[in-house]
């Protein structure tokens, strides 16, 4: 008689498609309603997490290809929230088009996004309180749930479109920083400019609002600098995007 | 035991919104606890302000009690950590193991019914409710296979570890509809071999009959035969918090109310009958 230790091995082998001889084991042989179900659950779980891609790419081509990275990526994880982690580092294994694996990163930054650890948000009223003076020596400190991206496609506008059940809008090539992040509980998604992009992360390294209005001049006019900086932080903060000011 | 928290329903995301605008009538609610496992965002949110409201109750599936891997002690952790936020009534999870070697294969697999599972599966509960401060429950799943080595009836097999863990049961009357159906067992003789004392819960939950067999799916109404073994469940055991599971083809909050209330019914009834006797 197996012990406990290698029946389940041996179960596990046979879900996971390895040599197995668990059939001895078996009284009624309904293995393959666990096999069945081990796949579909799987892949219900990252339809779920990737609509948009599922539809791009058709649900028997997408049902196809996760059943691959299934069996490559067995679940190490406690829920199954987590399990399309590495779904986009799978499609460029298998050399998918570049606008899909952008698609698939861009719909696990919206999960990441969803639930990530909460804050309470700055306002501009917090930031009015500081005297003119110390500006320059102000650093922030983004909402946990920020994520960036930097897109070379024009992936928002196609899952928007997605979203409308209009599917004529075509991947096409354009370069963008994208963000993901929460405000009032509900995930929120834009593409920045280059300087919104080069100040917040600028910000996030933890340079203050001195160095970021210096190093923005290789975009901005010297004499505007000043002034359009505080209007992107005025953005930003209007976004609930920043969650705290120093003093350094 | 507790003393019973009456008649509740699974916590599901498309009800969050009703549960908070209507506050229907529901005694408690039992949440999927590795759903709440998260950081932050919408699910603790709704979660805090549906706690506001309502007893909860932790129903867990992957601490993989019968898995011969090591217990997860990290996510014991964070288990312990929603457990401080939300002060449920109780925390359950399955009498079943969902991978080794590190895999989850997020099924609930059915053990041996030998005295080897025995043996390991007291030891982990041990491990779990000393960590934990507190009894658990545990949960007989539904099975589709059954193993050559079994030395004894998945009841006996429940009852043992049970007693021997000093835990509590969860008792999925659909399950055993489902596992006796399959394996060709009399339901009501499982009811027989369970010990009343120790049934805290009672889940009730429709399931896909696919002629030979049954598969628990979760995505219907409860059908005739297993609110009969319901009934038949609370003459045994007496008042036993009860709920309602739907995972799939989820309906309108008033279509699962209304069918709570059938269950409270047929307990009613039954704990009036047996008061007579």
């Amino acid at each position: 008689m197996l012990d406990l230790r290698q029946l389940q091995i041996n179960f596990q082998d046979f879900l996971l498609e390895k040599k197995s001889v668990i059939e001895n084991e078996i009284v009624e042989n309904r293995l393959s309603i666990y096999h069945q179900a081990y796949y579909l659950r799987l892949q219900e779980a990252l339809q779920q997490d990737f609509k948009v891609l599922t539809q791009m790419l058709g649900r028997d081509e997408f049902n196809q290809f996760t059943r691959n990275f299934i069996v490559k990526y067995p679940s190490h994880f406690r829920s199954i929230r987590w399990y399309g982690k590495k779904l986009s580092e799978f499609m460029g294994e298998n050399s998918l088009p570049e606008y899909l694996i952008e698609m698939a990163e861009f719909e696990w930054l919206l999960t990441e996004s969803f639930d990530a650890a909460d804050s309470v948000t700055m306002t501009i009223e917090d930031i009015a309180l500081i005297p003119a003076q110390r500006w320059s020596e102000l650093t922030f400190a983004v909402h946990p749930s920020l994520r960036r991206m930097a897109c070379h496609w024009n992936t928002i506008p196609v899952w928007l479109s997605y979203q409308e059940e209009d599917f004529s809008l075509e991947s096409q090539r354009n370069i963008s920083t994208c963000i993901v992040w929460r405000s009032q509980y509900e995930v929120q998604f834009c593409a920045l400019t280059v300087d919104e992009s080069y100040m917040l992360e600028m910000m996030i390294n933890g340079n203050n609002f001195g160095e970021i209005c210096a190093a923005l001049c290789k975009y901005i006019d010297v004499n505007e600098v000043a002034t359009h900086a505080a209007a992107n932080l005025k953005k930003f903060i209007s976004f609930d995007l920043l969650i705290r000011v120093d003093i350094k | 035991m507790v003393d019973t928290l009456g008649f509740g329903l699974g916590l599901r995301a498309e009800h969050y919104n009703a549960i908070l605008e209507e506050c229907p009538p529901l005694d408690w609610l039992e949440i999927i606890t590795e759903n709440y496992l998260v950081p932050g965002g919408k699910p603790l949110y709704y979660l805090d302000k549906i706690r506001d409201r309502y007893p909860l109750v932790m129903h867990g599936v992957s601490l993989s009690l019968g898995s011969t891997d090591a217990l997860d002690w990290d996510h014991l952790k964070q288990v312990k950590a929603l457990a401080s936020r939300i002060e449920p009534a109780w925390i359950s999870d399955h009498l079943c193991w969902t991978g080794v070697n590190g895999i989850n294969l997020h099924d609930l697999l059915p053990l041996p019914y030998t005295h080897e599972a025995i043996n390991h599966v007291v030891a982990q509960i041990n491990q779990v409710q000393e960590f934990l401060g507190r009894q658990i429950l545990i949960e007989n799943v539904s099975s589709y296979v059954a193993y050559k080595q079994s030395e004894m009836t998945e009841w006996e097999f429940l009852s043992e570890i049970a007693k021997r863990a000093d835990c509590l049961i969860l008792l999925d009357v659909n399950n055993i509809y489902v596992s006796s159906y399959n394996h060709k067992l009399n339901p009501y003789q499982y009811l027989d071999g369970i010990d009343r004392n120790r049934v805290q819960q009672i889940h009730l939950a429709g399931h896909s009959n696919q002629g030979d067999y049954i598969i628990d799916t979760h995505d219907s109404p409860v059908i005739q035969p297993v609110w009969d073994l319901y009934a038949e469940a609370i003459k045994r055991f007496g008042a036993v918090s009860t709920m309602i599971e739907r995972d799939a083809n989820i309906p309108d909050l008033n279509e699962l109310i209304n069918e709570l209330n059938h269950a409270r019914s047929i307990s009613d009834k039954m704990l009036k009958e047996k008061s007579v006797a």
